[in-house]
């Protein structure tokens, strides 16, 4: 009785993860997007990593970029034992040549999943070594790369397919994953800022985009308003939306334009583009990489 | 059997999330308006703890979410002028020699966790309400908490500065200020004047 329920509930489970036939298309364009992005966003940073991130240049010294971010007990651990055996330098001079070769690695799908894992580890290392420096977009770079790792992001369009001529199938509708994870994000998000009251009447918005070095404070209330709460019932609604199929395309394209405007009124250009990434991946038919996988997978 | 591994593994990690998200709505609403951490047994087991954290870190999903929006705030920002002899500026700088928009973004990201630090320990210092001669063990930890907090802000200010002043010609000391934008109702606000700005703390430093 108790397995037939087991494995009743488990069937469920699995029919969640049904293919759909759009698995091997989100899986070259999400690998190929998220290590484009990453290398892009290393690339704006590089002049100014030795601020952030190095032996005897910082701002401020490492371990006081370190000592008050959640994750010191991991990295004073790891930096004593570097310390103790001599091999600061050698850390500091390879750690970001190695991630950027290991962001190739993945974008071109040479021994991706290797290739994932290494560059997870070493993009927590360096980017929680300034942790005060981090935001919203570092955690879905750790969390993209993870995915990059757990799913056969390098088994299609790939070196590796070349090399290793694995079979080109799947197991299950990866796919889903992300689906389910955007629905949770923008479900909390809404809940979070509809229970702020700033967020419906417009002064949750103003405080986002007025800077002092632009003139967004500028903008009539009625307008921030209608965003504050525009972005509240979008986001609490997007699980809802995005489900059935003729709202989707539309929920999804207020969500892009919103993440665009994130971009250019706040200058949150790398977190926004995975943003976008994630969803056009989700949600969208890449209909000029289906054909290549098709030709693939004959 | 590799089907079932996958199917029973991304549930779990897709539960976490859940989890995750959940209780950092739960946790911020109840901290903002009741100021004390919640604590919920079952809860507890699957939100972040020690035995949770590392496949929480490793796997990205550690995050409150810094998009969720929960009370919002202001623009904060660092500045350095430098000094000379005379206490006379010989010049400014926000950027403290970044150059890249992402740097200087995160710049402004760091700005804002020192003036969260800045206010979590004006929290504990006004918890500090008995006389200066009481040493119970528990006054004493949180007067070594805060006082540890205030040094981390000014040992932090003083080193943002510390080597570029050495290298600026007759400069003697230096001046860092964390700044930020007055939250105001936009209803109430006369929409055309800039916003007001206010200095949430500052540290005069000599050249070393």
């Amino acid at each position: 009785m108790l397995f037939k329920k087991v494995h009743s509930l488990y069937n469920k489970l699995e029919s969640i993860f049904e293919k759909d036939g759009k698995e091997i298309s989100f899986l070259i364009f999400f690998r190929i997007a998220v290590a484009s992005i990453a290398l892009i966003e290393i690339g704006s940073l590089y002049s100014d990593l030795p601020s952030l991130f190095s032996s005897s240049r910082t701002l401020i010294p490492q371990e006081l970029l370190y000592l008050e971010a959640g994750d010191f007990k991991y990295l004073h651990a790891f930096y004593g034992f570097l310390k103790s055996n001599e091999l600061l330098d050698i850390f500091y001079s390879i750690a970001v040549p190695t991630y950027i070769t290991a962001l190739f690695c993945i974008l071109f799908g040479l021994f991706t999943r290797f290739a994932a894992g290494i560059a997870v580890i070493l993009q927590l290392l360096i980017f929680k070594s300034f942790g005060p420096f981090n935001y919203g977009y570092d955690f879905f770079l750790t969390m993209s790369l993870f995915y990059c790792m757990a799913f056969p992001a390098g088994r299609f369009y790939s070196i590796d397919a070349k090399i290793f001529k694995r079979p080109q199938i799947v197991a299950l509708n990866y796919r889903r994953v992300i689906q389910i994870h955007l629905a949770i994000a923008y479900f909390f998000s809404g809940i979070s800022k509809g229970l702020d009251v700033g967020w419906w009447n417009g002064n949750s918005v103003w405080k986002a985009i007025a800077s002092v070095d632009n003139s967004y404070y500028a903008v009539y209330p009625l307008i921030l308003t209608v965003v504050g709460i525009g972005t509240v019932l979008l986001e609490f609604s997007y699980p809802f939306l995005v489900y059935y199929k003729k709202t989707r395309k539309y929920v999804i394209t207020g969500i892009i334009m919103m993440h665009a405007s994130i971009a250019f009124m706040m200058e949150l250009y790398a977190f926004s583009a995975m943003m976008i990434v994630w969803n056009v991946a989700a949600y969208s038919n890449i209909t000029m990489i289906n054909k290549t996988s098709d030709v693939e997978t004959a | 059997m590799k089907k079932k591994i996958l199917v029973l593994f991304f549930t779990g990690h897709l539960v976490l999330i859940f989890f995750q998200a959940f209780w950092a709505n739960l946790d911020s609403y109840w901290s903002f308006h009741y100021d004390e951490t919640l604590k919920i047994p079952v809860l507890s087991m699957f939100k972040q703890n020690r035995y949770t954290e590392p496949y929480y870190i490793f796997s990205g999903i550690n995050t409150g979410y810094g998009f969720y929006g929960t009370h919002t705030s202001t623009e904060k920002y660092l500045k350095i002028i430098y000094l000379d002899a005379n206490d006379k500026k010989i010049k400014s700088d926000r950027y403290f020699e970044l150059t890249g928009t992402n740097a200087i973004m995160r710049l402004e990201g760091y700005a804002s966790f020192l003036t969260n630090y800045v206010a979590e320990t004006e929290k504990l210092i006004e918890l500090d309400t008995t006389d200066v001669s009481d040493t119970s063990p528990e006054v004493v930890k949180l007067r070594k908490r805060y006082n540890y907090r205030k040094d981390y802000v000014v040992k932090t200010l003083k080193w943002l500065g510390k080597q570029k002043a050495k290298d600026i010609p007759n400069c003697t000391s230096y001046t860092v200020k964390i700044i930020t934008i007055v939250p105001e109702n936009v209803w109430n606000r006369n929409r055309n004047t800039k916003p007001n700005i206010y200095v949430v703390q500052e540290g005069t430093f000599p050249v070393q």
